[in-house]
């Protein structure tokens, strides 16, 4: 503040004429810091000096003690989308991963530029499957670090694959401790059950999606449209492995021959080859505990599906008599959710029964019987009770082959009980598959036919009315 | 408890303040040294002896003129007129003053009269000038003269006239560009004081309405206003302006941002605390609010006090479009202005730390865009960082056809090529882009570039320490706004210290007829702005008319 400021001094010498005075200007350009005026600053102003130490060491004292110690480029990862866990020998594991291969992916990347061809990916390979043997899941995947470039990284891996022969034979509970500890496999990964090779299904060539990861991923998404299957996912798999009163169940996934293949395509100037093989979920696995004891079919999948609740659209055959003998007719559900079903567990003699009480709508989308007046309501709630009959059938066949051969309750009917009556349930606990197997289970369905189309009454040619 | 005191004693205003009017500290130049000794001399009633002593303090300047002529039917009295080449209007001189002491001195017929007589005569009938004064000073007289007075000395006479005809070469009144608006009135302000003080009042017929001149600058002597509207702006506020502008010692003010700077809480910190805008409308709204306008000759900038926070997102156009679109603008401002803001950093902290993040397939592409670009995010969000703000300032700079050279430069070269080469991604491309149009969105500059300096430090943040960088670099920016002050005025206004009535205005344009009162920490004297119930409606009854209701039942 007593700094002496820059003083420039001009002075000017004015003389005047005549009178011979003499002044002297001195225009004193004054930047020297002002008094200080008391008390002229408002005080209701508050000015932080010590938030500005505050802000300067919080902003920069972090860069110099940390570093960027877990930096890591996007380019430096091994994305991983796909593992598949089998069984090797002498207790080993067989772990097979598919890593992304950026380069190869890109549509417009600029540095793929050598081939040009945008679409396709030049026809370069978009994935690379990596496999090794280690006496863990874990082992396994460090010693991949030695044949991968890039660190491989879990956190989008969509799909764990886990080979039938695993499954069946040493059970699941092993390999899923690290699934689940792992902090980079995420609890909505899809997990499924491989029948066949893995490397077989991690390798069939894929049009419309990038990878066979996504492809997979696409068709479990997909399923939900015909609701034959039931896909589980990493975390909810986990749950029922855990808990003493369900059992554990998720899709199966296998490659079958391409339905669509054609020679023709082969011909020199034909569209190229088609694949020889397509991905596709053929069942349902059922587990005991950790290990796989059977597959359930599309039908029971079905049931599995509706007492589960997780029926989200499909379609129903059903069949009602016609002038042309029994007729078939085809709805699709709507949404029917996990709303649509209750699970009463009732006590029978002591024992524990279930009681399924099912709720759905559905649209009517196609009739083969072409006299049903569908303007009717007596028809319609005819063919609701049909309808009724055929979705207890599904329910049934499930039950009864969970029942009878597996004595695994994939129903999760042990919760239920354990939930209604857990005094009950503390005492059948121990012997549950006993008593799951000879429970009483009664269903009842409940259905709604929601809209019947565009047309009111069926198609139908002149001719047909003769004919009768 | 002891800080929370000292705390408490502080906001209590001090007995011992004395008031000081900006009267009193009018002018540094009047107080100053070299000014006092020109205002202890009185003028000679010699015309050589001033003549001579006006030339020599203004250096004999070649701009001076000194127009030396013969008052009196005979021509029998010395005079001269003296002015500024440049400063005043010749036409008005000519006409005016010279004309009338050279012609109608002849007609008055003045001769050999008493010297008093005669220098009323030339005051009363010859000067025919709308504003007239006497200066008996030497530095009354050269003051004048600076200013663009024209001066009539009279040989005998030691006293001088000041005629005013200013004539400086003047900007006309054009729209201003750098907040041009779709809607609302075209005028900016211009170089002029008076023309822009005319702009305020002419949309302002309030005749509480003050203005209060001080002349800042020891040599520019720069004329600058404070204008408030009396018994709305705060009158410790007004005082407090008063304060700040007469501690300013220095030798220039050239625009208002030297003022700006002298004047503001906090000069350290990064965010602008006072307003300046080019619109007249803009300043009149702001001191209908009840804030208080500093405007600064030679430049058309107008200074605007306290500015909080939310007012460098509020452009005057929200107020003449439907408050939809400007609600929606509004928020769209918000959007943008967080983009600008974390935008890049968010993209290095993701891409390097928390790939999990992202969901799936945009991974996949952002993999397959950088796969094969040699630099690290943050290094190639820097380049290009640096590369679009390089590109900005030189298309200010430079001369607006060559400017448009340089877009096309930056389009192809950086855009294109930079990604055809492999040097940068394609989506840190779209990043920068995405930034450098969301800073645009600011409607006022001086929060755009703060938006653009913070950038970079969180951009350092994020590649250090990742989104948790990103998130204490955020809380330090709020813990900073929250602690600065403007005027008198919290910064974060209307949200740090809740006012909930003067949110209508900041996460939502009110529509006009809700917003009622003033904002609550300014016009505290008199804070109701409309009658409330203006809300319009159709009629609700037969020939009853509805709409601007308020009596209705």
């Amino acid at each position: 503040m007593g700094k002496e400021g820059n003083r420039t001094r001009i002075c000017i010498f004015a003389s005047l004429k005549g009178s011979g005075q003499m002044s002297r200007f001195r225009f004193d350009c004054n930047t020297k810091q002002p008094e200080p005026v008391p008390g002229h600053c408002f005080r209701l102003f508050h000015r932080g000096g010590q938030i500005k130490v505050f802000v300067f060491l919080l902003l920069f004292l972090p860069l110099v003690l940390s570093g960027c110690w877990d930096h890591r480029e996007v380019e430096d990862l091994g994305i991983v989308l796909l593992t598949a866990v089998d069984a090797a020998p002498e207790g080993r594991v067989r772990l097979e991963v598919q890593v992304l291969v950026p380069t190869a992916v890109a549509g417009g990347g600029g540095i793929t530029g050598t081939g040009g061809g945008g679409g396709g990916g030049g026809g370069r390979k978009r994935y690379l499957n990596l496999a090794t043997e280690g006496r863990t899941v874990f082992e396994a995947i460090r010693r991949l670090s030695m044949e991968s470039p890039r660190e491989l990284f879990f956190a989008h891996n969509q799909v764990i694959l886990i080979s039938e022969k695993l499954a069946r034979e040493r059970g699941v509970a092993e390999v899923m401790d690290f699934f689940e500890r792992n902090r980079q496999f995420r609890r909505d990964t899809w997990i499924l059950v491989a029948r066949g090779d893995p490397s077989d299904i991690m390798e069939v060539p894929v049009h419309l999606e990038v990878t066979p990861a996504q492809n997979i991923v696409g068709v479990i998404k997909n399923q939900e449209l015909s609701a034959r299957f039931a896909p589980t996912r990493l975390g909810e798999f986990a749950e029922m492995l855990e808990s003493s009163g369900e059992e554990p169940y998720t899709a199966i996934l296998e490659a079958v021959p391409n339905a669509a293949f054609s020679r023709v395509s082969l011909h020199p100037g034909g569209a190229g080859p088609a694949p020889f093989h397509n991905i596709k979920l053929t069942g349902t696995a059922v587990f005991r505990r950790d290990r796989l004891v059977g597959w359930l079919n599309e039908r029971e999948a079905r049931g599995l599906l509706w007492v589960r609740g997780k029926v989200r659209g499909g379609p129903i055959t059903f069949s009602i008599p016609g002038p042309r003998g029994e007729q078939k007719l085809a709805v699709e559900i709507l949404r029917a959710g996990r709303g649509g079903v209750k699970l009463e567990p009732f006590l029978a003699g002591g024992q524990p029964g279930m009681r399924v009480e099912i709720n759905t709508r559905v649209n009517l989308t196609e009739s083969e019987n072409l006299e049903l007046d569908l303007r009717n309501p007596q028809v319609i709630s005819r063919l609701e009770k049909q309808l009724a009959g055929a979705i207890k059938q599904e329910v049934m066949a499930c039950v009864t082959r969970l029942q009878e051969e597996y004595r695994a309750d994939a129903l999760g009917f042990g919760e239920a009980v354990h939930r209604k009556y857990p005094r009950v349930w503390r005492q059948v606990e121990g012997e549950w598959e006993d008593v799951f197997a000879t429970m009483p289970v009664t269903v009842e369905v409940k259905t709604v036919i929601r809209r019947i189309g565009l047309i009111n009454k069926p198609l139908r040619p002149p001719r047909m009315q003769e004919a009768q | 408890m002891v800080r929370i005191l000292k705390k408490f004693a502080r906001i209590l205003p001090r007995g011992n303040k004395k008031p000081q009017s900006l009267k009193e500290s009018h002018t540094q130049w009047e107080q100053s040294y070299e000014a006092g000794e020109l205002k202890k001399m009185p003028l000679s009633s010699r015309l050589k002896d001033n003549l001579a002593l006006v030339k020599q303090i203004l250096g004999n300047s070649s701009d001076l003129v000194v127009r030396e002529l013969r008052l009196g039917v005979d021509g029998g009295v010395p005079g001269a007129v003296v002015f500024i080449d440049g400063m005043t209007d010749k036409g008005t001189v000519n006409d005016t003053v010279i004309k009338g002491l050279t012609l109608e001195s002849r007609m008055a017929g003045l001769g050999g009269k008493t010297a008093g007589n005669l220098f009323a005569l030339v005051r009363n009938f010859m000067v025919n000038t709308g504003s007239v004064r006497e200066a008996a000073t030497v530095f009354e007289l050269v003051d004048g003269i600076l200013y663009g007075d024209t001066a009539v000395l009279v040989e005998g006479e030691a006293v001088a006239l000041l005629a005013t005809a200013p004539g400086w070469p003047v900007r006309g009144i054009e729209e201003p560009t750098s907040e041009s608006v779709v809607r609302g009135p075209r005028e900016g302000f211009t170089e002029l004081l008076r023309t822009n003080t005319s702009l305020i009042r002419r949309r302002l017929r309030d005749p509480n309405l003050v203005t209060e001149r001080i002349t800042l600058g020891e040599r520019t002597r720069t004329f600058v206003e404070i204008v408030y509207l009396r018994g709305l702006a705060d009158p410790r506020l007004v005082q407090e302006v008063k304060d700040r502008l007469s501690r300013i010692k220095v030798d220039g003010i050239i625009e208002s941002g030297n003022i700006e700077e002298l004047i503001e809480d906090h000069p350290h910190s990064p965010f602008p605390q006072v307003f300046r805008t080019e619109r007249p409308d803009r300043v009149v709204s702001m001191l209908l609010d009840g804030r208080v306008a500093i405007i600064t000759d030679g430049t058309p900038f107008v200074l605007v006090v306290p500015a909080e926070f939310v007012v460098f997102i509020q452009s005057s156009e929200d107020y003449y479009e439907r408050f939809f679109l400007a609600t929606a603008v509004r928020w769209l401002r918000y959007i943008a202005f967080i983009a600008s803001l974390i935008l890049p950093s968010l993209y290095i902290s993701i891409t390097t730390f928390h790939q999990e993040m992202i969901p799936t397939r945009l991974l996949i592409s952002i993999a397959a865009s950088r796969e094969g670009v040699p630099f690290p995010a943050f290094v190639e969000a820097f380049l290009m960082e640096f590369t679009f703000e390089a590109l900005r300032e030189a298309g200010i700079r430079l001369p607006r056809n060559v400017g448009q050279a340089v877009s096309i430069v930056g389009a192809l070269v950086i855009g294109q090529a930079a990604v055809s080469a492999g040097v940068v991604s394609s989506l840190m491309v779209i990043i920068v882009a995405l930034t450098g149009i969301s800073s645009f969105v600011a409607p006022v500059f001086s929060m755009a570039i703060t938006m653009r300096l913070l950038r970079f430090p969180m951009m350092v943040l994020a590649a250090t320490l990742g989104i948790f960088g990103v998130m204490m670099g955020l809380l330090v920016i709020l813990v900073h706004m929250a602690s600065l002050r403007s005027f008198g005025i919290p910064y974060l206004a209307p949200l740090a210290p809740l006012h909930a009535r003067d949110l209508k205005d900041v996460m939502v344009r009110a529509p006009m007829w809700a917003m009622e009162a003033r904002p609550a920490e300014l016009a505290k004297e008199d804070p109701i702005r409309q009658t409330p119930g203006l809300k319009p409606a159709p009629p609700t009854q037969k020939g009853q008319k509805g709409g601007g209701g308020g009596q209705r039942r």
